[in-house]
């Protein structure tokens, strides 16, 4: 298992290196045009059919043909391509002919573009109270470190949390993040979309926006961080 | 005959035959199975179909025997097992009960999902483990965990109004599907483990602070792993079974270790 596993992430790790997604201009102003091409070199046999598609879910974008047209504020954005292909051979049986399947596969690539300038959130006002939520990967939870997953999982820090007077509402695995959230929670969630998990999104209990930051390392950075001092 | 453990858990070794009659005795019908064993090969297709993807399949950090002793404590310290996340929604007193159905499978299932939910600090919301019923046709019979695992993400399992209807045993399918609402409480991720490094799955997991649906051959019976102590060089496993006790119950000895077991790791989003 441990080895068809390795040979499908070398395969994957192979792929990405020789093809890739270009973007144009290579250093985009916000809400400016961006033309994303996926380019699959000598990745697929001569021949074959590709079928794919894109997907952008911070962005405005439409398909035009092989490429696509983004639109993006400022901020990180991540573009993904991914699809299949079909090598086919005609094969004449009598007065017919078909196409018999000869290869397929698949590809899936992304790029990560910086559009104007990163834009940092501003600190937290101190001594201010939040309503948390944690996004986390559940296929990635073995990969935390124990001091992340205890930010996580643990009911003393909870307690602590509640006892300051936050309230931590949820954590969320990464496949409940979409674009159209619903529900008490959907402001949160559309603040990390396309962002990097883990991920703490917060907001005051007061109300206001939610402002999110990388996860961090331990709960003392956790702390640095309601208190105002991130 | 089982003891008292100092924090006043009932304790069953399983290498003491008194002790194994003792726990088959809970049975409303001993020599009667009420999980059958797997029937998925561990990492084959068959067990991706229900939904089960082998723990060593995702980036595989697990924690080595040497570490067991540090890692359970910690967790213990800072109240990440799972154990802690159960009573949230069944505190110390409360007796969770199957009242003699043939059902573990969905008790213990379905408390996994109760604990899952309280480890995701979802809001708390009682399932009905009787309302997976159709699982059966609403027999009073025995099941497979990955038939369970398959229809807690596909279907869901349906919300109960208060503690007692948790425990009922209304066997009515009009009733539960009247209730309806069970797509909101759905299974998501579940990791499967391997039976030859077992320990090590059931470590691993439960220090990540998700509890593992288990069963034993041995029992023909399904429960929930919600956390491991160690005593000395002695694992003592903390199990919440569904026979109306009012607390965690502890297993020692050989045949502690789970013939098969499932780790609960997310549920949907949907409320």
């Amino acid at each position: 298992m441990r080895t068809i596993l390795f040979a499908a992430l070398a395969w994957l790790v192979t792929s990405a290196a020789a093809a890739q997604i270009t973007i144009t201009p290579e250093e985009p102003e916000p809400y400016n045009i961006i033309i994303a091409t996926v380019n699959l070199g000598d990745q697929i046999p001569e021949g074959a059919k590709v079928r794919g598609s894109w997907n952008v879910p911070t962005c405005d974008w439409t398909p035009c043909g092989e490429t696509i047209h983004i639109s993006a504020k400022p901020g990180k954005h991540v573009i993904r391509a991914s699809g299949v292909w079909v090598l086919t051979k005609d094969v004449t049986v009598g007065e017919e002919t078909f196409p018999v399947l000869v290869d397929f596969g698949q590809y899936s690539y992304t790029k990560e573009v910086l559009v104007g300038e990163d834009p940092v959130p501003p600190p937290p006002p101190p001594n201010s109270k939040y309503e948390i939520v944690v996004f986390y990967e559940g296929d990635k939870l073995d990969n935390y470190s124990q001091d992340q997953r205890s930010l996580l999982t643990s009911r003393v820090l909870r307690q602590k949390l509640e006892n300051e007077g936050h309230d931590f509402l949820q954590i969320v695995e990464a496949r409940a993040i979409t674009t159209t959230p619903e529900g008490s929670l959907a402001d949160f969630i559309k603040s990390v979309v396309g962002d990097s998990l883990p991920r703490l999104a917060i907001r005051p209990v007061s109300g206001g926006p939610v402002q999110d930051f990388p996860l961090p390392e331990n709960d003392e950075g956790l702390m640095k961080i309601l208190n105002g001092g991130a | 005959m089982p003891i008292k453990t100092r924090d006043n858990l009932l304790s069953f070794n399983t290498d003491d035959p008194s002790d194994v009659n003792a726990l088959k005795r809970q049975k409303h019908r001993p020599e009667f199975p009420e999980v059958w064993p797997r029937r998925t090969v561990y990492g084959s297709a068959e067990a991706f179909d229900d939904g089960l993807v082998p723990v060593e399949a995702v980036p595989d950090v697990l924690i080595s025997e040497s570490d067991y002793g540090d890692a359970l404590k910690r967790a213990h310290e800072e109240q990440s097992l799972p154990l802690y996340h159960m009573y949230q929604w069944r505190p110390k007193g409360t007796r969770y009960n199957q009242d003699g159905l043939g059902y573990c499978w969905t008790w213990s299932g379905t408390g996994c999902m109760m604990t899952t939910r309280a480890a995701e600090d979802k809001p708390l919301q009682y399932l009905a483990p009787v309302s997976m019923g159709f699982l059966v046709n609403w027999r009073n019979a025995g099941n497979y965990l990955s038939s369970y695992i398959k229809g807690a993400r596909e279907k869901g399992v349906c919300p109960a109004d208060d503690w007692d209807e948790v425990n009922s045993t209304n066997r009515s399918s009009r009733y539960w599907e009247e209730k309806n609402q069970r797509d909101k409480y759905r299974l998501d991720l579940v990791w499967d483990t391997r039976r030859s490094a077992m320990t090590q799955h059931c470590v691993s997991i439960l220090c990540y602070g998700r509890s593992l649906y288990i069963a034993y051959n041995w029992w023909g019976h399904a429960l929930e792993l919600v956390g491991i102590r160690m005593d000395g060089s002695k694992m003592e496993w903390l199990i919440s079974n569904s026979h109306g006790e009012d607390d965690v119950i502890v297993l020692t000895g050989s045949r502690a270790i789970p013939d098969e077991a499932y780790g609960f790791i997310s549920t949907v989003l949907a409320e």
